[in-house]
């Protein structure tokens, strides 16, 4: 598909309330995914680690244009770094119109250094770093998920 | 918000569907006492480094931008009772009773630095503000966004995120507006009006020579432009060419600039050794834009007047960013025959990466490294000494002829010299001249080096 890219970036969590209240907002930002990006041919991963949001959306880029301006003004995130924005041969969610790769207590990537940094190479680097892992997780996840039903 | 006003084809700008300049001073100069009474505060901003992303990344994706910016504030500013885009990457906001203004401005930074991401790169801007409010040091609404871009200015000169308007800053403030809407008067976006003001003679040309001090000629003349403001007297370059970047009418006076450099240079005398003297051109970094209008120009000049190519000397300001598309526009300026010149050598990125990849002729030292140069202060005359020679021979390994400007005195001539540079501008031969003066400073500079050259035998 002409045109395809993917964009990925992390913020920093500013719901406020117990990790119940953040699963429930969770709940409710997929539930808006889920409903919105199918007709807008848009597929991705989001993960939730230590007090950040990881998230992956791919598809086509005036659509992620837009997507983007949307996600950033969500006032239950903020600090939003995007570490990439390019064109990409095929999607690595196809199948998920936003798959939910975790919500872990620990942050498991090396943020230091590229929030808020001007390195563009190493926010590249930290953004395919991220696709990667995810695309890992929610093959694990759904392994899991297969296996159990 | 009052709808009529917003509604006006006149007074919208049809990039963001924004209020444009015109609505928000209609809006302000009719505001009601009673609403005046509770309190205004005006916003102004400009986005710090849209004019090198505009450069380097094109008009298309800057257009993107200032449209994205418009939506957010929009957004995020839906208590505001006018918003408006005031001309290029400035924006204007009015916030009418008692509310907290730096809480505005908190929001105003917060959201419209947040990372863009728009055709496949993410940007990431950096605002400046300047806040004026009604009271003791503005008393008319309809001088609020003046007072505003006043303290916007003084922000940009400081390096400051923000600046509130107080009196102090009002003289200022009558100066620098003054000198913006005069130039919109006498430029606003069209060729008509331009024509008018060049054909009343306010730009005119002035040139300095450069004198080649190995074989006693003037090798060229750099052509320099000035506004002759009727009322202002001459006004330099570095007044205005800045504005008339902003206010997007560098290319319609640059292309003038070319054109009339070019014929001028034809009206010349020649040296006494019968070598023809040149004409240096300074081409702004917005002229690169339209890079297709400022070939085509430059050739024109040429076909014109007939001029003979190598003596056409284009000087490319260093500190502009350097993209292929930049460096093919080059290149097709010296397949015309022209020559380039990288000016202010020194004093912006000085990559020796660009002086390989940049099709180039000459460097120009910028007039900072040879201001000490044989001057009272031994420390800084050494250290002076030191970089000049660092640069001079840089400018030999890349084979390209060095120009110094700025030069003042025989001391610095003669060490300049030594060192090997020849090419001369300063004030040590003559400050810029109208052009009959130029004609005769060429004419009784060969006279003077005949008898030189009788005294050396
Ligand atoms: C971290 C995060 C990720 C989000 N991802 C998406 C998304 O992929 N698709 C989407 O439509 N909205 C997403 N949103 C929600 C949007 O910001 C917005 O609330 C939503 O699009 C509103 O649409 P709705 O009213 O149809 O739910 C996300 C929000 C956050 C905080």
């Amino acid at each position: 598909m002409p045109n395809l890219y993917n964009l990925a970036y992390i913020s920093k969590n500013t719901i406020k309330g117990d990790s119940e209240k953040v699963r429930e907002e969770i709940k409710s930002i997929l539930a808006s995914a889920h409903k919105n990006n199918p007709d807008m041919g848009v597929t991705g991963a989001l993960l939730y680690s230590g007090g950040y949001f990881c998230q992956v959306i791919e598809g086509p880029e005036d659509v992620l244009e837009e997507l983007y301006e949307t996600i950033q003004m969500d006032d239950r995130h903020g600090e939003v770094t995007v570490l990439h924005f390019e064109p990409i041969e095929e999607r690595g969610f196809s199948e998920w119109a936003m798959a939910l790769a975790g919500i872990e207590d620990d942050m498991r990537f090396d943020l230091d250094g590229v929030l808020g940094s001007k390195d563009e190479l190493k926010m590249k680097e930290t953004g395919k770093d991220l696709v990667a892992v995810l695309e890992k997780m929610v093959k694990q996840h759904q392994s899991v998920l297969s296996g159990s039903a | 918000m009052n709808l009529d006003l917003q509604h006006s084809a006149s007074m919208t700008d049809p990039l963001t569907g924004l209020s444009n300049r015109l609505g928000v001073e209609t809006y302000l100069r009719e505001l009601p006492d009673e609403i005046t009474a509770t309190g205004v505060s005006v916003v102004t901003m400009e986005l710090a480094r849209f004019g090198k992303v505009n450069d380097s990344l094109g008009a298309d994706l800057g257009n993107k931008i200032i449209s994205t910016v418009a939506k957010r504030i929009q957004k995020v500013f839906s208590h505001a009772d006018w918003i408006a885009r005031t001309h290029g990457d400035h924006f204007c906001l009015v916030f009418t009773g008692g509310i907290d203004i730096y809480e505005q401005i908190e929001l105003l930074n917060d959201f419209t630095q947040r990372p863009l991401a728009l055709r496949g790169e993410v940007i990431v801007l950096s605002v400046r503000i300047g806040v004026s409010e009604i009271g003791p040091s503005v008393e008319s609404t309809s001088y609020l966004l003046h007072a505003a871009e006043v303290a916007l200015h003084r922000a940009k000169r400081e390096q400051m995120k923000r600046c509130f308007f107080t009196r102090n800053l009002e003289h200022e403030a009558k100066e620098a507006h003054q000198l913006e809407n005069d130039l919109r008067v006498s430029l606003v976006s069209n060729h008509v009006e331009l024509h008018k003001a060049i054909s009343n003679n306010e730009f005119k040309l002035m040139y300095q020579p450069i004198v080649d001090v190995a074989s006693d000629t003037v090798h060229a003349v750099e052509a320099l432009v000035r506004w002759n403001h009727p009322k202002r007297g001459l006004i330099s370059p570095a007044d205005f060419i800045p504005m008339a970047e902003q206010i997007q009418v560098m290319d319609v006076l640059g292309n003038w600039i070319i054109r009339r450099a070019c014929s001028d240079a034809l009206t010349l005398p020649t040296n006494s050794d019968g070598s023809h003297v040149g004409v240096s051109i300074n081409i702004s970094a917005t002229q690169f834009i339209e890079s297709e209008i400022l070939v085509s120009t430059v050739k024109q000049a040429l076909e014109e007047t007939n001029i003979e190519p190598q003596l056409v000397k284009l000087e490319i300001t260093e500190s502009a960013a350097f993209g292929s598309e930049k460096i093919r526009t080059i290149d097709a300026l010296r397949k015309l025959g022209c020559k380039t010149a990288l000016d202010d050598f020194g004093t912006g990125y000085s990559s020796l990466t660009q002086l390989n990849t940049i099709p180039l002729d000459y460097i120009k030292l910028d007039r900072s490294f040879i201001a000490a140069l044989g001057g009272e202060d031994q420390l800084k005359d050494q250290r002076s000494d030191r970089i000049t020679r660092a640069v001079l021979s840089i400018a030999q390994t890349f084979n390209l002829l060095p120009v110094v400007e700025g030069v003042e005195t025989s001391t610095q001539c003669k060490r300049l010299r030594d060192y090997g540079a020849t090419l001369i501008q300063g004030y040590l031969f003559s400050k810029p001249l109208e052009l009959d003066e130029t004609r005769k400073f060429i004419e009784n500079f060969g006279k003077k080096a005949q008898v030189k050259g009788v005294e050396h035998a």
